[in-house]
């Protein structure tokens, strides 16, 4: 009898350990930052994890919000040429991200673009092909070197009036960052977080192979893809023509500025794919490689050792950085890209 | 030594364990096509797309959304939003597709158990 029960015991424990292993993760998805951001954690404390992150990003959503008034970005713009807006540490250390991004690559990413952003209306029911002469006069405004921070304050000002301040270029590889660092603070070793189409991984998968990250196909619906990358702990962050944009006579105007112009970039690229080790980062350079184009794209990623690019071109020629070598995965199911690797 | 109840008992729960663990590994196998629709994080419908006869029209509960269905696929038809690019986008048809309307929070996904990739960068 004594036997039998402790076979039955057995058994039962069998069952409860392989009912509540790790290798069903818990999944959330919550609206915010104009977004869908899916979080996926593997885990006994995900769901509270989850929870965590979903409060953390609705704030950083308050705080950098520009269609509202009331959070540091609005203040900051509200205040431009009249005072320092003192602001939380990390929306002053996410400024000063923006703007390291902003020197090395000459200015092609520049938070101080939204006037000419709100000119334009892309993605709104405002939309419109602003005159020559409206861009002139707005474009003086963009400048990145008029942002004047304060360390010891942490306080921001603006040096010319009616400029603004727009951190949507790189908030939401900044909450991808955010979000990793409280997984790992709740000693999560896997999840992956993707924020409207930045992907953020934390450590491998269960069977502990690498994610496999789908790249958008920029000229088909989404999920459609032109090839993958193989990552552990690292963020994959696209920028592209595609994302929201309208057409007229034929050509598309889309929602990537070109600060020297004050229009659509045209550097030749339709898709720009950063694969970083910060999402903060990759967000960024997403940004200002799809505005410098090819070569200049290179040149900038370059500059960031650890970091690398898939480019996709206007005549649908895809490139590579040599880092990615057997991590860039080429599966074109349209068989109207070609994959060049190197320029 | 162990005695026949003993091996009796250790049959019956293998084949426990192995219906468990078969049930698991191949239960889904023969997934029909079906699309799940979100409002707001929470599923709110699961249709199956495999054996629509003819096209019907689905309103959410949130009434702001309208769905179409027609055999093997499924789009927004109406939606309250401002740019409409939820409607832009299409059908969704194959194992892995998803339609979203960010503004109305409402999601459209044909769920693929294999999944080929694990996010989408875009």
């Amino acid at each position: 009898m004594k036997g039998k029960i402790t076979i039955l015991f057995l058994v039962f424990l069998v069952i409860t350990l392989s009912a509540c292993n790790n290798s069903k993760p818990f999944k959330s998805e919550l609206y915010a930052m104009g977004t869908l951001i899916d979080q996926v954690i593997y885990g006994k404390n995900a769901k509270i994890t989850s929870k965590e992150v979903s409060k953390k990003i609705k704030t950083i959503e308050r705080q950098m919000t520009v269609k509202l008034p009331g959070g540091d970005v609005d203040k900051i713009n509200k205040n431009a040429t009249k005072s320092a807006v003192v602001v939380d540490r990390e929306i002053l250390n996410l400024i000063k991200s923006s703007i390291k991004i902003s020197k090395l690559s000459n200015g092609a990413f520049d938070i101080t673009i939204l006037p000419i952003v709100n000119l334009w209306g892309i993605g709104t029911d405002k939309e419109r092909i602003p005159s020559d002469s409206e861009i002139k006069k707005l474009l003086p405004l963009v400048n990145y070197r008029d942002i004047v921070i304060d360390d010891e304050k942490s306080s921001v000002f603006l040096k010319k009036e009616n400029q603004k301040i727009d951190l949507g270029g790189i908030a939401k590889g900044y909450a991808g960052d955010v979000a990793i660092g409280i997984y790992k603070n709740q000693s999560i070793k896997k999840a992956i977080i993707n924020l409207g189409g930045n992907v953020v991984t934390l450590g491998s998968k269960v069977d502990n192979q690498p994610w496999t990250i789908g790249i958008q196909n920029p000229r088909e619906k989404n999920g459609v893809i032109i090839g993958t990358v193989k990552v552990s702990n690292k963020a994959v962050v696209s920028s592209g023509d595609y994302e929201r944009y309208f057409e007229k006579n034929g050509v598309r105007y889309h929602h990537i500025i070109d600060p020297k112009t004050g229009k659509p970039a045209r550097s030749g690229l339709i898709s720009s794919t950063i694969i970083a080790k910060s999402s903060t980062e990759a967000d960024g350079l997403s940004t200002a490689t799809f505005i410098l184009g090819l070569d200049e794209g290179m040149k900038l990623i370059r500059k960031y050792k650890n970091d690398e690019a898939i480019f996709v071109t206007y005549d649908k020629k895809v490139y590579t950085t040599d880092g990615l070598n057997g991590i860039f995965e080429f599966k074109d199911d349209s068989g109207e890209y070609k994959y060049v690797k190197k320029r | 030594m162990l005695k026949k109840g003993d091996i009796g008992v250790i049959v019956f729960s293998l084949i426990i364990i192995i219906t468990i663990f078969g049930w698991r590994q191949f239960g889904n196998s023969k997934s029909p096509k079906i699309a799940t629709v979100i409002v707001n994080g929470k599923i709110e419908k699961r249709i199956r797309l495999d054996n629509i006869k003819k096209t019907e029209y689905i309103k959410l509960h949130n009434k702001t959304v309208v769905l179409k269905l027609e055999n093997g696929k499924i789009c927004f038809y109406k939606s309250k939003c401002k740019n409409k690019f939820c409607i832009k986008t299409g059908w969704a048809s194959k194992k892995g597709d998803k339609i979203v309307c960010v503004p109305e929070k409402t999601k459209i996904t044909i769920l693929d158990e294999s999944d080929r990739i694990d996010g989408l960068s875009y």
